[in-house]
């Protein structure tokens, strides 16, 4: 393996099951968030080849990767409509999915986390489960540090209320 | 619902991971050739200055951060521990404890013979910190204010001190480096070390030292 493989070897490593995360969490399936996250280390690659190296790597691949999503969706004509029969937790973990009570859980917090409009998610998603700090998240979505704030105080609000709602139904 | 009930369910979709033969083969698609290993940032300083003493010092500090932990547990099982004031309370003070060890053992971190070994030490203490710091946000502070704010204050000061070994010790990295004779493309990557270093960007000044580290290793 050449240097040049090594090192992106090294981010592919660092940052294919976060992108996956976070590609799944908004295309609610397990095959085309393969397919997404398979052609944005591909495009990455490519990219890398030429550069020989990311100034942020993880800023770049979570641009490509939201590229992706947005392309996918045009790509198909697809409204992005969800609903709360429309989600299936296919999360490739089968441990996930013996166990009915996680399951169900998992299946709750999809759907209220899917229920946010894209920058909310996204928010969410890098946030509390990538654990970016506000001030990455604001350089990747270039925007100030104080919206972010407000857009994760938001989110959050709108997850609960989400979530409160699925359970009082 | 509180925030830190909602945060918790979220956290739960880390459970969500893509099937590692897909990983693994989209890695080999990619790159062209089958790599099972991962490229490892410890590589460097564990081929190029492996010695005993340091492994037994590094196994030390992971043993006593070790107690952080305790508090993932603990994040698990907070809405039973909530109704027991006196388990949480016992767990906040065990944690503050445990950090103050740990500040503790960053002082000797100062003193070890290894700085690169230390360096990476340093940056495992941090993130440690730091994850602790988020965990007790995630707790009803108005129930137990006095030792969420006394483990938050502990988790900041940890954070610091370890911040403040890891510049010293990138510092004393980026001075060794100089001495080496480096390729044209590891002067590139020295430089773009230094202005991370100069911006406060430590996690990626050190992706920058584990692929100088690599190219002298393979050279």
């Amino acid at each position: 393996m050449s240097n040049i493989q090594k090192k992106f070897a090294y981010i592919y490593d660092r940052y294919v099951k976060k992108v996956y995360l976070f590609v799944y969490l908004k295309v609610s399936s397990q095959e085309i968030a393969e397919d997404i996250t398979s052609r944005v280390f591909t495009q990455s690659w490519n990219r890398f080849k030429e550069v020989k190296q990311f100034e942020n790597p993880r800023a770049y691949i979570y641009r490509v990767a939201r590229n992706e999503v947005v392309n996918y969706y045009r790509e198909k004509s697809k409204i992005k409509i969800v609903s709360t029969e429309s989600i299936e937790i296919s999360g490739p973990k089968p441990e996930i999915e013996k166990e009915a009570q996680a399951k169900s859980d998992l299946e709750e917090i999809k759907k209220a986390v899917s229920l946010l409009k894209d920058d909310y998610q996204n928010v969410v998603i890098w946030h509390y489960l990538d654990n970016l700090p506000v001030k990455e998240i604001a350089g990747i979505m270039e925007k100030p540090e104080g919206t972010v704030r407000v857009m994760l105080h938001r989110a959050l609000k709108e997850v609960k209320n989400n979530l409160e709602t699925a359970n009082s139904n | 619902m509180q925030n830190y009930q909602v945060i918790n369910k979220i956290k739960k979709l880390e459970s969500i991971n893509p099937n590692k033969d897909w990983v693994i083969s989209t890695k080999q698609d990619i790159l062209g050739e089958l790599d099972h290993s991962k490229v490892s940032t410890l590589d460097w300083f564990f081929i190029a200055f492996k010695k005993p003493v340091f492994v037994l010092s590094a196994l030390l500090i992971v043993m006593i951060i070790g107690g952080g932990f305790l508090f993932s547990g603990l994040q698990g099982d907070q809405p039973e521990i909530a109704d027991n004031s006196n388990g949480m309370l016992d767990s906040l003070q065990n944690l503050e404890s445990k950090l103050e060890e740990i500040s503790l053992s960053l002082d000797n971190l100062k003193n070890a013979e290894n700085q690169k070994q230390a360096l990476v030490m340093a940056g495992i203490i941090k993130s440690t910190a730091n994850g602790i710091e988020r965990g007790v946000e995630q707790i009803d502070s108005s129930k137990y204010e006095k030792q969420v704010l006394a483990v938050r204050n502990a988790s900041e000061k940890v954070q610091e001190e370890a911040e403040n070994k890891q510049k010293e010790m990138i510092e004393f990295l980026i001075n060794d480096l100089k001495q080496r004779t480096l390729t044209g493309e590891d002067q590139e990557r020295l430089e773009k070390l230094e202005q991370d270093y100069n911006n406060g960007e430590y996690d990626q000044a050190m992706i920058w030292i584990q692929m100088i580290g690599d190219n002298i290793n393979n050279n």
